[in-house]
């Protein structure tokens, strides 16, 4: 298992991937006691890592301009008024 | 022009060739036809005088106002129809051109049949759609997974239309910890399909710079086939080929298949459905990551208490509550062993030295001198021993002798010889008789009397009769 420096830069699929495997890697008995308990630990910082990037993540919508030399911008948008009729 | 250079071409064949048969000219002539037509051929006709064969292929006859064509439908593709094709009807057959040897006849071979509908547009899209199918944009091998949890979602849409409203109610809805990242384009009319490609393979370009994006969204509300049909273009399916962010396909309604969905990697029915197929629902991983830490807690705490189990369990053991019991229990059966070992040993050794003694009281037993010596202390026993009697006889005779005096002197039997009485003995032997029984005629005996001894003669002894 490679060490990593920073979780923070895990991908909510990454640290999900990783936590399922640990968990279930406890489950089926493979740790263990200290390994187990070091598991558990990194464990609850992804969990934690995941639930902070579902809820702390703000919903922003953008949308992208160009500036003169062709560089695509992402420009805060305000969203359309919300009507919920299909087409 | 074509048939004057035939007819120029052709008389000539015969006096520079061999004369062909029949065979050979249809085969020639099928080769000219394979070698300049193209293996597929979309050919816009109407239907006549079709007749369905009890075996199940379909003869017809395309045909214009100008000209017509003999075709054939095989019946494992006239199985495959969609529709019922009918004398009138307009239709688009793709298929090739052939020979029939038999009857010398060039036919055309319906592989598919689809009734004309808007015509060029839909000929456009067959082409379109047999070209990129043969180049593999379709294959179901190279669409790539859409990510599950997206950070942020690109959109291709109009700024103005039905879709963008519903991808963002969506996605708000569902899912609203994702960043939605809009490139605004024309979807309909002239340039939209290029400005569509353009903008997809913008997004690919800069993804990294405008913090990454991990899926698109290409797409529109519904419409009209031409209202569609920037999503039918060419550039587009190429620039959804090129993309490396993968790509959900969400083009009008449920009914309308693009060329842009089939090569999307995922195709929704409408763009709704591409928002609800470009995000999970929040709540619904919230749940998921909720029981992730349940399981978590339960798997750490089986674990421990497992562990307690296996260590309660050991302390049970009897040897963790004494461990020096098993050790004395060993030193016990050890001394044990260790004294039966030296009473055996003493025992062996006693009846070994007892044998050797017996061994050696026998041996000694047998030696000449020592036998003589212990005959001659026997000689010397026996010979003390017999000295001994001999003295105490004569003593005991010396005795008897004098109280036998004595006696013979109280009781004086020759008293009574005196008063007459004698006494008879044998003369052999000296014995008193006591009956006529005790002698035979002949025998010598001897008197006793008083006054002397006198020796007689036995003439006739006689059995005492007591009462004669």
């Amino acid at each position: 298992m490679a060490k990593r420096d920073t979780d923070k830069d895990l991908t909510f699929e990454q640290a999900r991937a990783e936590l399922e495997s640990i968990i279930t890697a406890i489950e089926q008995g493979k740790f263990g006691l200290e390994e187990m308990i070091a598991q558990s630990e990194r464990a609850k910082r992804l969990h934690d890592h995941c639930k902070r990037i579902l809820t702390e993540a703000e919903a922003r919508i953008q949308r992208l301009q160009l500036a003169d030399d062709g560089t695509p911008l992402a420009v805060p948008m305000e969203p359309p008024p919300d009507e919920s009729a299909e087409e | 022009m074509f048939d004057r250079d035939r007819r120029q071409t052709i008389p000539q064949a015969p006096s520079n060739l061999r004369p062909l048969t029949v065979s050979q000219l249809n085969a020639l002539i099928r080769q000219v036809l394979a070698d300049n037509l193209p293996g597929t051929i979309h050919l816009v006709g109407e239907i006549s005088n079709l007749s369905r064969h009890s075996s199940g292929h379909v003869y017809l006859t395309l045909k214009d106002d100008q000209g017509e064509i003999k075709a054939v439908m095989w019946k494992s593709n006239a199985a495959g129809l969609k529709f019922k094709p009918t004398d009138g009807l307009e239709v688009v057959a793709t298929g090739y051109v052939d020979v029939y040897g038999p009857r010398g006849q060039y036919q055309f071979y319906i592989n598919r049949l689809e009734p004309r509908g808007v015509g060029a547009l839909e000929l456009a899209f067959r082409q379109l759609h047999t070209r990129l199918e043969r180049e593999g944009l379709f294959d179901p091998a190279r669409k790539r997974k859409i990510p599950r949890f997206p950070r942020t979602i690109g959109v291709v849409t109009s700024p103005t239309g039905a879709a963008i409203r519903d991808i963002l109610h969506t996605i708000r809805r569902r899912y609203c910890c994702a960043s939605i990242l809009l490139h605004p384009v024309k979807v309909q009319g002239e340039g939209a399909a290029e400005e569509i490609a353009a903008a997809i393979a913008r997004l690919n370009r800069f993804s990294d710079s405008l913090g990454g994006i991990d899926v698109l969204i290409v797409g529109r509300g519904g419409g009209s086939l031409e209202d569609l049909w920037a999503f039918n273009e060419e550039v587009v399916a190429r620039a959804v080929h090129a993309s490396r962010i993968p790509v959900i396909s969400g083009v009008g309604h449920e009914v309308d298949v693009t060329i842009c969905d089939l090569v999307a990697d995922l195709r929704a029915p409408t763009p709704t459905a591409a928002a609800e197929l470009a995000c999970p629902v929040l709540d619904e991983v919230l749940d998921d990551l909720a029981g992730c830490e349940l399981r978590l807690r339960r798997a750490i705490r089986n674990h421990l208490d497992h562990a307690h189990r296996d260590l309660a369990g050991i302390e049970r053991l009897e040897w963790f509550r004494d461990p020096c019991g098993h050790l004395r229990r060993a030193e016990q059966q050890l001394d044990e062993m260790l004294s039966r070992l030296a009473y055996g040993c003493s025992r062996r050794l006693a009846r070994y030295r007892e044998r050797l003694h017996e061994i050696h009281v026998r041996l000694a037993a047998r030696q000449p001198t020592a036998r003589l010596q212990s005959e001659k202390m026997a000689l010397r026993q026996d010979l003390r021993h017999l000295v001994r009697m001999v003295k105490h006889r004569l003593e005991l005779d010396a005795r008897g002798l004098e109280s036998f005096h004595a006696r013979i002197e109280a009781s004086s039997y020759r008293q009574t010889l005196a008063r007459g009485f004698s006494i008879t003995r044998l003369k052999r032997g000296r014995r008193i008789i006591t009956g006529p029984d005790q002698v035979s005629p002949g025998d010598l005996v001897i008197t006793e009397t008083a006054a002397g001894e006198f020796e007689s003669r036995v003439e006739d002894p006689r059995q005492p009769r007591l009462f004669d």
